[in-house]
């Protein structure tokens, strides 16, 4: 097993934040805040190996063990159920599942619901739990747009602060379940690494709840 | 016939080497036809794991299934006899659904089953040929050894059943502790309790170290003699030496509707899944209708190609190539001294570029050889 720990952090401004909690941590990569796109970076001293990777791409990496930890959300891990561990809520990246419809949206039971959206697998389980028969519309991108056109009759996505849907004339619905950023490790790699990646699991859990005292 | 050894690819010669240890352990094989009835799949679905089997219909009309698995199988064909044991080891392919890809895989799988009258002595002779199987295959390993009484002990404590256990044991296996924390509370399962199953949750570590820990956080009848079945094996292993390597851990629980004792799962540090999962299974056996114990265990043979990460650097020690007119008879001689001396011989008309070899040499008419 490689003697690095590899940590894949998803590309953008969450992982950037995280980051910073792993450098204040102790675990930090000086290389990584230059200005350039490289996508690996090396702390040979802390032994730690930092990449960027498509957040949705991040559990992969774990569950595969190209990567021992990283930073995954948990639409992703509830869609897609890697065989990972879930060791601690980064309370970071903050936002829910949601069921949203046009405003004038009304839900006929005797109907099959036609939902659009990125996450089938959680929007499958959601409404078998209703026992709810669904038609389900699996689409990448602009969601938004499928009621609205009348492709679906709701739709189910994350939702943050909801302007989006309210800038296109929907709103949310029903809540799901809330999503927020999570530290995952691979199984194996935590039994073999497990000095390192427990020092930093208690490391983001000190952070995150010192933070939450602080609110 | 000899065999050579280095022909053997690493996975062959873990399988062989894993063969031999059961054999010398007085287990018999086990060989078991390509294809078994559908319905009996179905009966144990949860077992399984999926429900997504291959199946078709043979010529006399019956739904058959390729097998996606070996222990139902075993069980079907054994026959309980009082005060004995019944000990079967196997080597065979399975067709189980990949996750990711959605298409049915071929896994071949050796392993161990131990039925009939199980005393502590057979479960601690199966658990240490799991240790040597892991030895086996790497000197780094791990085996993580748990029990499922205790977590039963616990959940009947917590009064929870159907869906909030199923989530608590999805929870256990995620190590998840601080959701599971959650889900006890918005649950009303008592703080005592939730502490303890978040404790549970966050125990990992050598077995000869936590053991005594676990005692503790027992609370009823069957937490405590689950921690005490599992305290007494762990130190059989430890008096054997056999213990350096083993952890308590309660994430590899899995499906605690067929299993009920000690359950195992085995890491190699070069590989990121489990590659050995087994335990005890008396459920399963009673389900399909037999009387006494069972414990067991099996090997995912298909991830140890991976083990063997250097790739080959020559496809053959020497690239013998001959000129037009050289004769058969003469390539073959020369072909067949290299080969006694051990050397891996490809004999092409020319070099392509095609080959990569160690040495080059050329067979011209009359039998010399040049270099080139």
């Amino acid at each position: 097993m490689d003697k690095l720990l590899n940590i894949a952090l998803p590309k953008g401004r969450l992982g950037e934040k995280v980051y910073d909690i792993f450098e204040k941590a102790g675990y930090g990569c000086p290389s990584i805040h230059e200005n350039n796109r490289k996508l690996i970076f090396e702390n040979e001293e802390t032994g730690i190996r930092y990449f960027w990777v498509k957040p949705s791409d991040v559990a992969i990496y774990v569950e595969r063990g190209a990567a021992d930890i990283g930073v995954a959300g948990k639409d992703i891990l509830l869609e897609y159920s890697p065989d990972v561990y879930e060791l601690c809520d980064l309370q970071m990246g903050k936002c829910r599942m949601a069921v949203a419809a046009k405003d004038d949206f009304f839900d006929n039971p005797e109907r099959t619901l036609r939902v659009a959206t990125k996450f089938p697998n959680i929007t499958k389980k959601y409404y078998s739990t209703l026992s709810r028969e669904i038609d389900i519309i699996k689409l990448n991108g602009s969601i938004e747009i499928a009621p609205i056109l009348g492709l679906s009759d709701v739709i189910v996505d994350i939702v943050e602060t909801g302007t989006t849907l309210k800038e296109n004339n929907l709103r949310p619905y029903e809540t799901i379940v809330p999503i927020s950023a999570r530290l995952i490790s691979n199984k194996v790699s935590y039994k073999f690494k497990n000095d390192v990646i427990g020092k930093i699991a208690n490391a983001i859990e000190g952070y995150v709840s010192e933070k939450e005292n602080n609110k | 016939m000899t065999l050579n050894d280095n022909i053997l690819k690493t996975e062959e010669r873990i399988t062989f080497a894993l063969r031999s240890l059961y054999h010398e352990s007085g287990y018999t094989p086990f060989k078991m036809s390509r294809f078994e009835e559908y319905d009996m799949y179905v009966r144990n679905k949860n077992f399984v794991g999926s429900g997504n089997i291959v199946t078709f219909t043979d010529l006399g009309g019956r739904l058959l299934a390729l097998k996606p698995d070996v222990t139902l199988s075993i069980i079907k064909n054994y026959k309980p006899a009082q005060g004995s044991v019944s000990k079967v080891y196997y080597n065979e392919n399975v067709y189980r659904p990949d996750k990711a890809t959605h298409e049915i895989k071929e896994i071949m799988q050796s392993g161990i089953e131990c039925m009939g009258d199980i005393t502590e002595l057979d479960q601690c002779e199966v658990i240490a040929l799991a240790i040597k199987s892991l030895e086996t295959v790497s000197p780094n390993y791990i085996l993580d050894i748990s029990s499922v009484g205790i977590v039963k002990g616990l959940l009947s404590a917590a009064g929870v059943e159907g869906s909030v256990e199923k989530s608590i044991i999805s929870l256990l296996c995620d190590k998840n502790s601080f959701a599971l924390r959650t889900l006890c509370e918005e649950n009303g399962i008592g703080s005592a309790i939730t502490d303890i199953a978040v404790s549970l949750c966050e125990i990992s570590g050598k077995a000869t170290e936590v053991i005594d820990s676990i005692e503790k956080l027992c609370i009823n009848r069957e937490m405590m003699d689950s921690a005490a079945e599992l305290k007494s094996i762990v130190k059989a292993l430890a008096d054997c030496n056999l213990a350096d390597n083993l952890y308590i851990d309660f994430s590899i629980i899995g499906d605690t509707k067929y299993y009920n004792g000690v359950v195992f799962r085995g890491y190699v540090d070069k590989l990121p899944k489990s590659i050995l999962a087994g335990g005890r299974y008396d459920n399963l056996l009673r389900g399909m209708g037999k009387t006494g114990g069972a414990i067991g265990f099996a090997v995912y043979s298909d991830m140890l190609e991976r083990i063997d990460s250097t790739n080959k650097e020559y496809d053959c020690d020497v690239l013998l190539v001959y000129e037009e007119t050289t004769d058969f008879s003469d390539v073959k001689k020369v072909a067949d001294e290299l080969k006694k001396s051990g050397k891996t011989v490809n004999v092409q008309k020319k070099d392509a570029g095609v080959i990569r070899y160690k040495e080059l040499l050329k067979v011209m008419k009359g039998g010399e050889t040049v270099n080139g």
